[in-house]
This record gives structure tokens, C-alpha cells and sequence, in this order.
């Protein structure tokens, strides 16, 4: 492999690093509670753009004066080039997206690939469904129970 | 009787001296040809089939801590049994790293030991203090210190759960880089 190919390698390397430490940053953001995500179920036309996708749910936050989109969506591309297509397994690759968004939800700009996306998403999804509340509101209730 | 004073006398002739000189030598040469296959068929077993395993153990392991610093508080005991358990995956990594990825793993590793280290002395600290509460010798200290203390050791955790995670791009990375050599 040539020099000038390393280097490009080193660069594009450098700027996922940046994209990989903002994740990072979301996923803290959200786990500490100053980064708030709302779950909406996707629009007609968001669902259009991707036929062959199931998107069940995309998570949308506020960050500053940006909008911020959050989904896990088919990955055909991996599914195209897998032998699972040949062995005729209809069960594609899961790909997360993170996107930035205008106020009409119309995508501005996406996040490119990195691992810690999954992250993110795991935080996103823990704080949607409220967990740390609904264990609190079991234990009150079992505790109501045991005093009467 | 005769065919072994006529073996005796062929080995002791010149050429099978010369012969033997040369088959040593071509003999030495095939065993170190050999030797460094063997070192290259190993390298590139370990680079195909053991360094993605690994990396994959430690994205999960990774994972796994992103979950659990979804809570902290209720989970610093999963926490410190993910950071053991990932520290015996980075260990055998490094093993067989070299160069800027070693450094790296190396880093991840002293960054767990002081979190361990950390949580060690601090658990030794507060059973002095219990005891010290319980004979009146000792104010227990307002929560918002407390709380100060558990962010900066969440803070170690992201530290480490970060540094795992370039570490796995880092040496996928390398690996594809090998493969275009």
C-alpha cells in the first residue's frame, strides 16, 4: 500500500475519531439526563425512502439549535454481499443511523459509521422506556403492600 | 564381514564427507526456512482468526458497559465485574500486538487497574468511616460530595468504555491495512 494511501487512511481515521468522540459525548449526554429523546413512530414518508427497511422507531432530541434523529434500520448493502442471501436467509444486518435534521424532520446531514452508535442507541432506548422510574413506582408499590 | 569394512571405508572417503558438509548445511537452511513459516502461518492464524474474535469480545465488553452506565449507582458492581472480565480479553490482545496498538492496550489496562485500585481504597475508606459514624468520631459528609466522587469514577468508566471502543477501531484498522499488503 502506498504512503499517500496510509495517509488518507490516517486522515479519514482522524475525522471518524472526531464523529466516534461526539457519539460518545451524546451517549453521556444522555445518560446523565441532558440530552432528552422523544420515540415517534415514522412517517408514511419516511418509510417510502426506505422500501426495503423495517424502521420501527425513530428517536428524535433537541441538541442546541440542531435536531437530532436516531433510528436502526436494514442493512441491505451487508445482505446484498452476504451468503446469507445465497443460502436464501431473509434476515439482513441491523445498521443505526444518526442523523441531523431540520425542523421538518428532512435529513441535513448523517453521522458516518462508527461502533459507538450501538451505544447510543442502548442509552436512548433506556431512557425512552423510563426503566429507572417504573422499578421505582415497583418498589413504592410493594412497599404500600407490605405496610397495610 | 566384508560389507561393513566396505561401509567403513565409504563414509570415510571424501565426497560422502563433502556430501554430508553440504546436506548439514542445506539440512540447517530447510529447518530455519521451515521455523519462519511456521512463525508467519501463526501470525496470520492469529491475525485472521483470533484478533477479530478478541475484538469483537471487547466491543461487547464495551457494550455491556454502556448499558450498565445507563444507571451507575445500581450497577458499579456489574461495572467492575465487566472491567475483570474484559481486562483477561485486552491482556491476550496485547500479547500479541505490537507497536502503537500494544501502547494503547496498555493504557486501557493501567486505566482499570486504578479504577479497581480506586474502588478498593474506597471501599476500605468507608468501612473506617462506618465505624468511626458508629463510635461518633465522624460527620457522615453532604451528599452533593458524594455524588461529586461517583461522577468522576462514572467519568473513569467513560474514559474506559471510549478507549476500548478506538481501540477496536483501531485495530480493525490495522487488520484491513494488512490485508491490502
Amino acid at each position: 500500500m502506498s504512503e499517500e494511501t496510509k495517509q488518507s487512511r490516517n486522515d479519514v481515521a482522524t475525522d471518524v475519531s472526531n464523529w466516534f468522540s461526539a457519539v460518545i459525548a451524546l451517549t453521556k449526554l444522555t445518560q446523565t439526563g441532558n440530552l432528552n429523546w422523544r420515540r415517534i413512530t415514522p412517517s408514511e414518508a419516511f418509510r417510502d425512502l426506505r422500501p426495503d427497511g423495517e424502521v420501527e422507531y425513530v428517536y428524535i432530541s433537541e441538541f442546541k439549535d440542531s435536531n437530532l434523529r436516531l433510528y436502526e434500520e436494514a442493512d441491505i448493502t451487508v445482505f446484498k454481499n452476504s451468503v446469507l442471501k445465497i443460502l436464501g436467509e431473509h434476515r439482513p444486518s441491523k445498521r443505526i443511523v444518526l442523523e441531523m435534521v431540520d425542523s421538518n424532520l428532512k435529513n441535513l446531514f448523517t453521522f458516518p459509521q462508527v461502533n459507538a452508535l450501538a451505544g447510543l442507541l442502548s442509552a436512548v432506548k433506556y431512557q425512552v422506556s423510563d426503566v429507572r422510574n417504573v422499578l421505582d413506582d415497583i418498589v413504592k408499590e410493594a412497599d404500600l403492600i407490605e405496610t397495610k | 564381514m566384508e560389507i561393513i569394512n566396505w561401509l567403513i571405508e565409504f563414509f570415510k572417503r571424501d565426497e560422502f564427507t563433502a556430501f554430508s558438509n553440504v546436506s548439514s548445511v542445506v539440512g540447517l537452511i530447510v529447518s530455519i526456512i521451515v521455523f519462519f513459516r511456521i512463525q508467519k502461518f501463526e501470525r496470520n492464524y492469529f491475525d485472521r482468526f483470533r484478533v477479530p474474535d478478541l475484538i469483537l469480545k471487547i466491543e461487547a465488553h464495551a457494550f455491556r458497559l454502556a448499558n450498565n452506565l445507563n444507571d451507575y449507582p445500581n450497577f458499579i458492581v456489574d461495572i467492575k465485574l465487566e472491567l475483570a472480565r474484559s481486562k483477561v480479553n485486552l491482556e491476550s490482545l496485547q500479547e500479541k500486538m505490537k507497536g502503537r496498538t500494544k501502547k494503547s492496550i496498555k493504557l486501557i489496562l493501567n486505566q482499570i487497574q486504578r479504577y479497581s485500585e480506586s474502588n478498593e481504597q474506597l471501599n476500605q475508606l468507608s468501612a473506617i468511616k462506618s465505624w468511626l459514624y458508629r463510635l461518633g468520631l465522624y460527620r457522615l459528609r453532604k451528599a452533593g460530595q458524594e455524588e461529586l466522587k461517583s461522577d468522576r469514577k462514572r467519568d473513569t468508566v467513560y474514559g474506559i468504555y471510549e478507549s476500548m471502543l478506538a481501540l477496536t477501531e483501531e485495530v480493525s484498522n490495522v487488520q484491513k491495512d494488512r490485508e491490502l499488503d
